[in-house]
């Protein structure tokens, strides 16, 4: 049930969702932890994913290197600087397009984007759990939605896999306690309803730091930043921020879109 | 005096540290040996199918034969090859352990299993292809029982049938450093009638990790669901 939901939500589709601050409907936002207090503010998703988990969960760790757990966004991603994201004429004129079917209740998807896994700004953007699992060599990011897999090498010594993925290839390193990944090497997405879309040619780099504004167990965060750069699809760099919640209640279960029929998952979707 | 009692409190520590166990860690990359598309016990026979059970089996086998994959989602429409399927189809797979949990990350479909190792067993509100998979340390073999499966999938590629009772028992364990089994149990009372074994052997690869598979993309480009890996 939960599966065919996301999927009518357009949840399925390709690559990820990241709002658009000033554009986004009068709803409650929380500041991102260790930002400027002018810094912009990230809407919720919802005022339940706010709601105190019960006492007993277990606390993640006490080493603000080891993210391992479940964690869930809390809102979605906007441009740090508080801007609209800088997209190419075209891609916004296409955006733009889709939207307006959507508003008129006709949304439209490309059937080779439903079903697919997410990329990694998609998967740091999403209320479907996230569960991190890490060794010295590999950090693993397992999101529900899309059933995808973000695998980053801790190595030094990454593989020289060149196919274009969906998840790309991630290199990862520690400055401190940010976890810092280096993304090249996506399959390109279409523009949808939900996002611009990419490139081959994107270029992610994700910062990712712990932080805890209080209760140590409602209150621990994952503070995430991304700086995307595709000419693809925007006209410059810019840098998307947003925030995770530790959701020890949660945990990923499998996620089987393609067990539906296309019926199912295009319900209320037109797909070209 | 002195000397017995340091024997004693010696001996009350050890009693209390119990035995030295270091759980075996299967992280890494492996291959299965052979080809497990069509199932047999460990003795090679046909498993011990009920009437309900062969009337699936048969029906499976005569469609697949004719190319008929309706009464197979995963090879009609790339659906989760489900707990059993998945560990018999011949894509590399890689095990990421960790004191609570075994992940594993499989070369077809982006499918990975997650099997809980923590002392509270793991639970899910509906019934999943995958099963939800809780394990527990019996010495150096890993025992994986896994649940609440749907009935919309097949035990391998075959076509063998599974009712929606299903309990899937895995004695995993290394063989050595390069080799490990699984010996898998079957508990189905409406499709077997009684419980049977099958055992998969795998090697260890020099992989770092398993690439990226999307069945639709290949469908999508005129492939089939399944096929052998390069």
């Amino acid at each position: 049930m939960r599966i065919v939901l996301g999927c009518l939500l357009g949840l399925c589709v390709g690559a990820g969702a990241v709002g658009d601050a000033s554009a986004q409907p009068a709803m409650s936002s929380f500041p991102i932890p260790g930002a400027a207090s002018s810094a912009p503010r990230i809407p919720y998703f919802s005022g339940d994913v706010i709601t105190p988990l019960e006492a007993g969960l277990p606390l993640p760790s006490k080493n603000p290197r080891n993210f391992e757990g479940t964690w869930a966004s809390l809102g979605h991603p906007i441009n740090a600087d508080g801007t609209p994201p800088p997209y190419r004429p075209d891609i916004l004129a296409e955006m733009t397009r889709l939207r307006k079917l959507n508003d008129a209740g006709m949304p439209e998807v490309a059937k080779n984007t439903l079903c697919r896994p997410n990329g990694p700004i998609a998967m740091t953007g999403n209320q479907f759990p996230t569960q991190i699992l890490q060794r010295p060599e590999k950090i693993l990011f397992l999101a529900e939605e899309g059933r995808t897999i973000w695998e980053v090498d801790m190595s030094g010594r990454p593989s020289s896999d060149t196919k274009l993925a969906y998840g790309g290839h991630n290199v990862g390193h520690w400055e401190g306690n940010t976890l810092v990944i280096e993304s090249k090497g996506h399959k390109p997405h279409i523009p949808s309803i939900f996002s611009a879309g990419n490139s081959d040619k994107l270029h992610i780099v994700t910062r990712i730091t712990r932080a805890n504004t209080g209760d140590p167990l409602n209150d621990e965060r994952l503070v995430i930043y991304q700086t995307i750069d595709d000419p693809g699809v925007y006209t410059k760099p810019w840098t998307a921020v947003n925030v995770a919640r530790w959701r020890p209640d949660m945990q990923v279960l499998e996620f089987n879109c393609e067990e539906s029929s296309d019926e199912d998952v295009s319900r209320g979707l037109t797909v070209k | 005096m002195l000397k017995t009692n340091g024997l004693v409190l010696c001996a009350v520590g050890l009693f209390l540290a119990g035995p030295a166990f270091a759980a075996p860690d299967f992280t890494g990359v492996w291959r299965l040996d052979g080809d497990a598309t069509a199932l047999r016990s460990i003795s090679g026979k046909t498993p011990p199918l009920t009437s309900w059970g062969r009337e699936q089996y048969e029906h499976n086998q005569a469609a697949f034969a004719r190319k008929d994959y309706s009464g197979d989602l995963t090879r009609l429409q790339c659906a989760s090859a489900g707990a059993v399927r998945l560990i018999t189809l011949p894509y590399p797979v890689e095990f990421f352990q960790r004191p609570f949990q075994l992940t594993m990350l499989f070369g077809w479909n982006h499918e990975y299993r997650l099997i809980n190792l923590r002392p509270t067993a793991m639970t899910t509100p509906y019934e999943l292809a995958i099963g939800i998979s809780n394990g527990h340390w019996e010495g150096d073999t890993l025992v994986v029982r896994t649940t609440d499966l749907t009935d919309n999938t097949l035990l391998d590629s075959a076509g063998l049938p599974h009712g929606d009772k299903t309990i899937v028992t895995e004695r995993i364990r290394m063989l050595d450093r390069r080799h490990m089994e699984d010996v898998v149990t079957i508990t189905d009372p409406k499709a077997y009638s009684r419980d049977w074994s099958f055992r998969l052997g795998y090697h260890k690869t020099a992989a770092k990790g398993v690439a990226e598979d999307v069945c639709l993309d290949r469908m999508a480009a005129g492939g089939p669901a399944l096929e052998n890996p390069q």
